[in-house]
């Protein structure tokens, strides 16, 4: 069972496939068949680190690498009894191999006017074979001058004394081996998200975890082949059949590095979350004056009541910006701070007991805005009530009690309602001139509410029990009539 | 309602913000100037029919439009029968006979059929319906956002625009002056900067192929971030078939879309100091350290504007157009 796939998100922020799958399962020895089988991590991420991994780290190491066991397989095969010049010959596709790479390293990507035309071509196989193709000259030099240095090692050489450089060489092709083949399989190529989607590539694609494999019984097949042949002095022949596990370094190191790059993806999202979580910080403790200066001016009475119910509804949005952290969350909510979240704020600026029910995750933009200002400027009288309430409580020496509210809203046959109720005694003066409440009452008759901005009491026979004030008005706006206005 | 004379302007503002939606209703709108709203770009289908009678639309180009499947969409371009209807409105023969041609050839010029995300979109399907409406994009300038959407609509749709950071008072008066430009700096800006946003789009003329520039750089902007001309190769051929690019042409390409939009940024006061060199490329490996075409397809600022589908629409409708001005014209393409 996968116990995290987060691959493939369509992330605006991060962009589509920046991350891999991560291909973890919960059960610790099954992870180990898992990592055996697992496909190349292909994403942006995978690709982009491996792409300067090559460019700004490798550069000319892994050739310089091959170079140097090149070195040592010659050595050792010139210390080695029954080295012939075949030998030698088929050392030739590594030296040329090794000799190309360095040289047209400085070329690829370039079209500077000087230079070798040859080597330029090379350079241009090479770097359009870059997140594209499988293939390019070195690395067919190379497919050839692995299997050669092998042949050249296992049946060109020997078997009779000094016995042992014959081992050494053969473990030098073979580290010759593992580094052409690794350099291969581990090329930027292979984590492209943009690899071509033929069906070659396909096969490979599969094919390619168990390359090592594959790799290691062909290598085996050929040192059976010399053994058979009594190319190998007896007592050297138990480390010949030992050198044939080589390849396995193959299948390693492809996996460690391919646990890297998932591993660093698992971790890239909790980064990104972290630089928003920070940044919405940043961006709330920035702005605190306004959010302050907001929640002061919805009490101030003697500003318009436009201004008052606009400013309660703007004050709770900076502190709601860290909503937006969590990217999927935040895009079902349409990308702007949520119903429940704005009713949360406000209840907890006037230390109010919040029940929540906001069931409005799809609504338009001019019924959000109505909404969030309802919610906003119902709950910003409720606050300033309560916090009279608990005034007189003090004042009678009593211990201010709990003020619990319920905000309900949802859509209803065709309607959209909010509801709040609280324990507070009803409104005397409901919807006086120049209140807040006979504003969004006008506000709701002008969005087509048949019934405006209604108070109830909750319990006729107990006012105790409080009120609930009501709004409700059509989803769908009626349609504009432009015709008539030039008539 | 209002009785509106012949002087009196209607227009609407297409917007999904609420407080801009009340600026407009609150102190620009007067006797003589109704603004009529609305919030997203499918309330236009109910208003097809009377378009026509608009002085102007004013469009928001972020919409902010819902991206769930069950959403109704607004179809551009409109594919209804005898649309728009103006002949029951009392339209005249000859105007009906136009409307219906016009309504028509949107539908038939090879403009893709798209569902309407953004301004750009709704411009689309107000052109077809009321060709004659002048149209206002409308944003924040310095919101960088909907830069590309201001050119776009200005280059390809005719439109002019309105910084909704401009006064009230001055927006009031450019809309019922006869010459709106004229009170709207940010018209200035955009003049500057269209040359630019030309040079962008029409980067790809001299590629013997025919290629779309701004398809090519939809493609690019998908590249990793170093944006290496073989990946860029290897896209080009999944998405288009390109054989080919080789790396001087790649050069030629490169150049000409950092000088494009280094004229536009400037044209907007934006920095470009830094920028590579374009003196001596001789390498496609020049913007291996720093790519500024990259690093601008890439920014979140633009996102919207390279991968919504009414963006291509309106690429579409402009070749379309250009086309059919030049069949009409005896001076045809020249």
């Amino acid at each position: 069972m996968s116990v995290v796939d987060p691959g493939g998100t369509g992330d605006p922020y991060s962009e589509v496939d920046l991350i891999p799958d991560l291909c973890r399962v919960e059960n610790s020895w099954r992870q180990i068949l898992r990592d055996m089988t697992a496909p190349a991590p292909m994403s942006h991420w995978a690709a982009e680190v491996t792409t300067r991994r090559i460019a700004r780290y490798d550069r000319i190491r892994p050739y310089a690498t091959r170079g140097v066991l090149l070195v040592m397989v010659a050595v050792f095969l010139a210390l080695a009894p029954g080295t012939s010049c075949w030998t030698w010959m088929l050392l030739l596709p590594s030296a040329v191999q090794v000799v190309l790479e360095i040289s047209i390293e400085p070329f690829v990507g370039t079209i500077d006017a000087n230079g070798n035309a040859l080597l330029k071509s090379i350079a241009a196989i090479a770097e359009s074979a870059h997140a594209q193709t499988l293939i390019n000259v070195t690395g067919v030099i190379g497919a050839v001058a692995v299997p050669c240095n092998i042949v050249a090692v296992a049946y060109l050489s020997g078997p009779g004394l000094p016995t042992w450089p014959k081992v050494v060489a053969l473990a030098a092709a073979a580290a010759y081996g593992v580094s052409a083949i690794t350099s291969f399989l581990a090329d930027a190529t292979h984590y492209s998200a943009h690899q071509s989607p033929r069906r070659g590539y396909r096969i490979f694609r599969a094919v390619r975890p168990h390359a090592w494999l594959i790799v290691m019984v062909v290598m085996t097949a050929m040192v059976a082949g010399s053994i058979a042949a009594g190319r190998w002095a007896s007592e050297m022949v138990p480390l010949a059949w030992a050198l044939c596990v080589v390849p396995f370094l193959i299948g390693t190191k492809q996996r460690d590095y391919e646990r890297v790059l998932r591993a660093s993806a698992e971790h890239l999202p909790e980064v990104q979350a972290g630089a928003k979580r920070a940044l919405s910080k940043d961006y709330h403790n920035t702005n605190t004056d306004i959010r302050t200066f907001n929640r002061e001016l919805a009490k101030d009475e003697s500003v318009p009541a436009a201004i008052r119910v606009r400013a309660a509804s703007l004050a709770p949005l900076i502190s709601l910006m860290s909503e937006a952290i969590d990217h999927d969350q935040w895009a079902k909510q349409q990308q702007r701070p949520s119903l429940a979240g704005i009713a949360g704020k406000h209840a907890s600026d006037a230390a109010l007991s919040l029940t929540v029910d906001i069931r409005l995750d799809d609504l338009q933009p001019h019924n959000y805005e109505l909404a969030r200002t309802l919610i906003s400027a119902l709950l910003v009288n409720v606050g300033q009530a309560a916090s009279k309430a608990r005034q007189a409580q003090v004042a009678r020496g009593e211990t201010p009690s709990d003020v619990p509210v319920t905000v309900v809203g949802a859509i209803r046959d065709g309607l959209v309602h909010i509801a709040v109720r609280d324990p507070l005694p009803p409104i005397i003066d409901w919807c006086h001139d120049g209140s807040t409440t006979a504003w969004l009452h006008a506000d709701l008759l002008r969005h087509g509410s048949q019934d405006g901005l209604t108070q109830h009491v909750v319990d006729s026979d107990d006012p105790s029990k409080g009120k609930e004030i009501r709004a409700s008005w059509p989803v769908k706006k009626p349609p504009k009539k432009l015709r008539e206005l030039r008539r | 309602m209002t009785d509106q004379t012949a002087d009196d302007r209607v227009y609407l503002l297409l917007d999904d913000h609420g407080a801009r939606i009340r600026q407009f209703q609150e102190h620009i709108s007067t006797e003589q100037l109704t603004i009529e709203t609305a919030s997203e770009a499918n309330e236009l289908a109910a208003m097809r029919q009377d378009l026509e009678v608009l002085d102007g639309a004013i469009v928001d180009f972020h919409l902010n439009t819902p991206t769930r499947a069950d959403y109704p969409y607004l179809r551009y371009p409109c594919t209804e029968a005898d649309c728009p209807d103006i002949a029951a409105a009392g339209g005249r023969e000859a105007d009906v006979e136009r409307a219906h041609r016009e309504h028509a050839w949107h539908t038939t010029a090879g403009i893709p059929e798209v569902n309407v995300t953004t301004g750009i979109g709704a411009m689309l399907y107000i052109k077809q319906h009321a060709p004659d409406t002048a149209l206002y994009g409308f944003c924040e300038l310095s919101a960088n956002h909907s830069l590309m959407f201001l050119l776009a609509a200005r280059t390809w749709l005719q439109s002019s625009a309105i910084n909704a950071e401009t006064p009230a008072e001055a927006i009031q008066q450019a809309l019922v002056s006869d010459a709106p430009e004229d009170f709207l700096p940010i018209n200035r800006q955009l003049a500057q900067a269209e040359a630019g946003f030309t040079q962008l789009t029409d980067s790809l003329k001299f590629l013997t192929r025919s290629a779309e520039a701004f398809d090519w750089l939809n493609v690019y902007r998908q590249c990793g971030y170093r944006g290496s001309l073989a990946e860029f190769k290897n896209m080009l051929r999944e998405r288009f078939d390109v054989r080919t690019l080789e790396a001087d042409i790649y050069i030629e390409i490169m150049c000409k879309w950092q000088a494009a939009l280094t004229r536009i940024m400037m044209a907007f006061g934006m920095d470009t100091s830094g920028w590579p060199d374009l003196r001596n490329v001789r390498s496609a490996k020049h913007w291996d350290q720093h790519n500024p075409v990259l690093d601008f397809l890439k920014s979140h600022d633009y996102h919207t504007f390279f991968t919504a589908p009414d963006t291509r629409a309106a690429l579409a409708y402009h070749r379309a157009n250009q086309l059919r001005i030049a069949a009409e014209s005896p001076l045809g393409v020249y």
